[in-house]
C-alpha cells in the first residue's frame, strides 16, 4: 500500500501544483482587481455583478452554447456510427479504425492550419467542389456558416469516443445478435432495440464527458480559424476569457468568468446527469 | 411441420497449425415429423450444433438444403424462417425485462399489441412466469432465465423449435425436472423440436428419436429402445447407455474369428463360479440399487453389472453370457455386423 501511495506522488504533486493551486488561484483573483502589473485589489462581486451587464459574455456563453448542442450530438453520432461501422474485424478494418482516431493525435493548432486551408473559400478544396456546383461558400464569412464550420472541424476528433463507443459495442455477446436474428428483428431494428439500448450507459457518461469538452475544446479553432469572428459569431467563451485576460489584462475579472463557466458547466452536467437517472441510462 | 436436411455440408477453414479444413458437418440428411422431438446428440466437435445453426439460418451450409414446412429455405435469413431457438447461454436481451424478452421477437414482425400481450400472459402462465415479467435478466434465478428463454421461443409459435443445450447451465436436480417439463410441454403444443446435448441420458430420456452423430456424420438415427438394442455402430454402442456398452476386440472376450470387435451390455455378463472367461476386479462402483465392476481381462477394461453383493476388488472373477447377447461389430467404432 505505501509503495502504491509513493507511485502516485508525481501525479499527485503535477495535479496540486498545475491545477489545483492555480485553480485556487483563480478563485482568489476573481475577487479581485489585477491587471498582473500592480497587486491585487480586492473588489468583492464587483467582477460577477459586472459580467451580470456585459453584452460580450453573454454573447459568448450564447455561441458555446449553440456549439455545444451542435457539436456534441454530431460528434456522439459519429463516434458511435464509426464504432458500430468497424466493429467487425475485416479487410481494411484495422486501418480504417487507425484512419477514424488520427484527427485526434494531430495537435490542435496543425489539426487548425489543415481547416484553414480546406475551408479557405478562394483555393481551399472544399471551395472548388463548391464553385463547381454554382455554390459561392460563405463558411467562415457568415456567422451560422463559421459556427458549423467549427462544430463541423471538431466532428472528425472523436477518437476517444470513438474506442470508449467500440469497447462498449466489443463488450455486447455476439449470441444476443443470433438471438435477436432468430426473433426476426432487421439489422436497423437490432441496432435501435438491442445494440444502442445497451450501450446507453456508456453514451450517456460520454455525452457527459462530451459537453465538458465541448464548452473548452473551441479555443484554438475559434483563434486559428475565424478569430472569433465574423462578427463575434465565434467568440466562444474561452476565447472571450482568454482576450479579457491576456489582450486587455483584466486577469480578475477572467477570473470571475472561468468560475462562471466552471459553475455553469457543472450545472448542465448536473441536468444531464439527472435525465441519465431518471431514464434509467445510468 | 416437418424439417428436412439434405447432404449438408458445412467446413471450416482450418488453423495455421490444421491447415486442412475441418468439415463441421459432412454429408448430413436427416428428416424430423411433424410433431416429433428429435435430439441429436454426440460428443463435443461432433457437429450437432454446427448442423442446428445451419437450419437455424445461423451459418449457411456449403452444400446441401434445408427445408421446413415444406419449403426450402436454405437461402433464407434467420428471421424468416418461422423457427424459434434457445441457446445454451439463454441469450436474453440484458436491457429488457423478462416480459419484453419474451414479446420483442413479435414487435419486430408488427403483430397488433393487443395480441402481443395477451400471448404473453398466455406462455408466463404455461411457464409460471407471471412473477417474473417486470425483473430484468440479472433479477432472475437460472432456472427462470431458462424459462424466459423457452417462453420467447413458445410465444412466437414457430414452425420449430431449436434447442442447443438448453439444460446445460442447470443444476442437477434442476435438470432432471426441466428435462421432463420440457418433454411434457413439447408434447402439449406438438411443435417440432430438434434438441442438441452431449448427454446421453438427455437424449434417451427425451427424444422420440435420436440422432446420434461422430465427426459430422450420421452414425444412427432410431428411437432410444432400438440405439439401445441394435446399435448401429461400435461407436453408438460404446457412447450411448449408462453404463456404455462393453466393444472390446473379440479375444477379450474369450471368443475369436466371429468378428474384429464384439459388443456386450453391463447388465448381459454374469459374475458366475465358472464361466466363459476369467478376469480381475480393479474397481467396485457402488450405486446402491445396483454396482458396477470394471473387470481387467488383459488389456480390456470390461464393466458387469451386479445387483446384490459384488466381489471385493483384486479378487479374481469367471464371468458368463449367452451368445444371443452378443453384438458384433467391424472394429471399435466400425458398423454392426448382421
Amino acid at each position: 500500500m505505501r509503495r502504491v501511495g509513493t507511485l502516485a506522488v508525481p501525479y499527485v504533486a503535477g495535479i496540486l501544483l498545475l491545477v489545483a493551486v492555480p485553480s485556487l488561484g483563480a478563485v482568489a483573483l476573481a475577487f479581485t482587481d489585477f491587471s498582473g502589473v500592480s497587486a491585487p485589489v480586492f473588489t468583492g462581486l464587483d467582477n460577477f455583478r459586472r459580467l451580470l451587464g456585459d453584452e460580450g459574455f453573454w454573447r459568448a456563453l450564447g455561441n458555446s452554447g449553440v456549439y455545444v448542442v451542435i457539436a456534441v450530438p454530431l460528434r456522439l453520432a459519429i463516434a458511435v456510427s464509426l464504432a458500430l461501422l468497424l466493429n467487425r474485424r475485416g479487410p481494411g478494418v484495422g486501418a480504417a479504425r487507425a484512419a477514424a482516431y488520427l484527427p485526434t493525435v494531430v495537435p490542435d493548432v496543425a489539426y487548425a492550419f489543415v481547416w484553414l486551408w480546406l475551408l479557405n473559400p478562394f483555393y481551399g478544396p472544399l471551395a472548388l467542389v463548391a464553385d463547381a456546383a454554382g455554390y459561392s461558400p460563405g463558411w467562415l464569412t457568415d456567422p451560422w456558416g463559421a459556427r458549423i464550420s467549427i462544430a463541423v472541424m471538431g466532428a472528425f476528433q472523436i477518437g476517444e469516443a470513438f474506442l470508449v463507443a467500440l469497447a462498449a459495442r466489443h463488450t455486447i455477446p455476439s449470441v444476443i445478435y443470433e438471438a435477436a436474428a432468430v426473433d426476426g428483428l432487421r439489422p436497423l431494428q437490432v441496432v435501435r432495440r438491442i445494440t444502442l439500448p445497451i450501450m446507453a450507459p456508456v453514451l450517456a457518461l460520454l455525452a457527459l464527458r462530451d459537453v465538458v469538452f465541448s464548452f473548452q475544446a473551441n479555443f484554438v479553432p475559434a483563434l486559428v480559424l475565424t478569430d472569433g469572428g465574423p462578427r463575434y459569431a465565434t467568440t466562444f467563451l474561452p476565447l472571450y476569457i482568454y482576450r479579457q485576460a491576456f489582450r486587455y489584462f483584466r486577469l480578475g475579472y477572467a477570473s470571475a468568468m472561468t468560475i462562471s463557466m466552471f459553475v455553469l458547466t457543472a450545472l448542465v452536467i448536473y441536468v444531464q446527469y439527472r435525465l441519465a437517472r431518471r431514464w434509467r441510462l445510468i | 411441420m416437418t424439417v428436412s436436411v439434405s447432404g449438408l455440408v458445412k467446413a471450416y477453414p482450418g488453423s495455421r497449425r490444421h491447415p486442412a479444413p475441418v468439415r463441421a458437418v459432412d454429408g448430413v440428411d436427416l428428416e424430423v415429423a411433424d410433431g416429433e422431438l428429435l435430439v441429436a446428440v454426440g460428443p463435443s466437435g461432433s457437429g450437432k450444433t454446427t448442423l442446428l445453426r445451419c437450419i437455424a439460418g445461423l451459418e449457411d451450409p456449403d452444400r446441401g438444403r434445408v427445408s421446413i414446412a415444406g419449403r426450402d429455405v436454405t437461402g433464407l435469413r434467420a428471421g424468416d424462417r418461422d423457427v424459434a431457438m434457445v441457446f445454451q447461454e439463454y441469450a436474453l436481451y440484458p436491457h429488457l425485462s423478462a416480459g419484453r424478452n419474451v414479446t420483442l421477437g413479435l414487435q419486430a414482425r408488427k403483430v397488433p399489441a393487443d395480441t402481443v400481450a395477451r400471448k404473453l400472459q398466455e406462455v408466463a402462465a404455461l411457464l409460471d412466469l407471471e412473477d417474473a415479467l417486470e425483473r430484468l435478466p440479472s433479477e432472475l434465478s437460472g432456472g427462470e432465465r431458462q424459462r424466459v428463454a423457452l417462453a420467447r421461443a413458445i410465444v412466437r409459435e414457430p414452425a420449430a423449435f431449436l434447442m442447443d443445450e438448453p439444460l446445460s447451465n442447470l443444476d442437477a436436480a434442476l435438470r432432471a425436472r426441466t428435462r421432463a417439463d420440457i418433454r411434457s410441454l413439447q408434447r402439449r403444443l406438438a411443435t417440432t423440436t430438434i434438441y442438441v446435448t452431449h448427454d446421453q441420458v438427455e437424449a434417451m430420456t427425451m427424444g422420440d428419436r435420436v440422432a446420434v452423430l461422430r465427426d459430422g456424420r450420421l452414425q444412427q438415427v432410431a428411437d432410444p429402445d432400438t440405439l439401445y438394442a441394435r446399435p448401429a455402430t461400435g461407436f453408438v454402442a460404446r457412447f450411448l447407455g449408462s453404463p456404455p456398452m462393453n466393444v472390446v476386440p473379440a479375444d477379450a472376450l474369450g471368443i475369436s474369428g466371429r468378428a474384429p470387435a464384439v459388443g456386450v451390455r453391463a447388465e448381459r455378463l454374469r459374475i458366475v463360479p465358472r464361466g466363459r472367461f476369467r478376469g480381475e476386479v480393479v474397481a467396485v462402483e457402488r450405486l446402491g440399487a445396483h454396482s458396477i465392476v470394471h473387470v481387467r481381462r488383459g488389456e480390456a477394461s470390461i464393466l458387469v453389472r451386479v445387483d446384490r453383493d459384488p466381489p471385493a476388488e483384486g479378487a479374481p472373477v469367471e464371468i458368463d453370457f449367452d451368445d444371443d447377447d452378443l453384438h458384433l461389430f467391424q472394429s471399435m467404432d466400425g458398423a454392426r455386423l448382421p
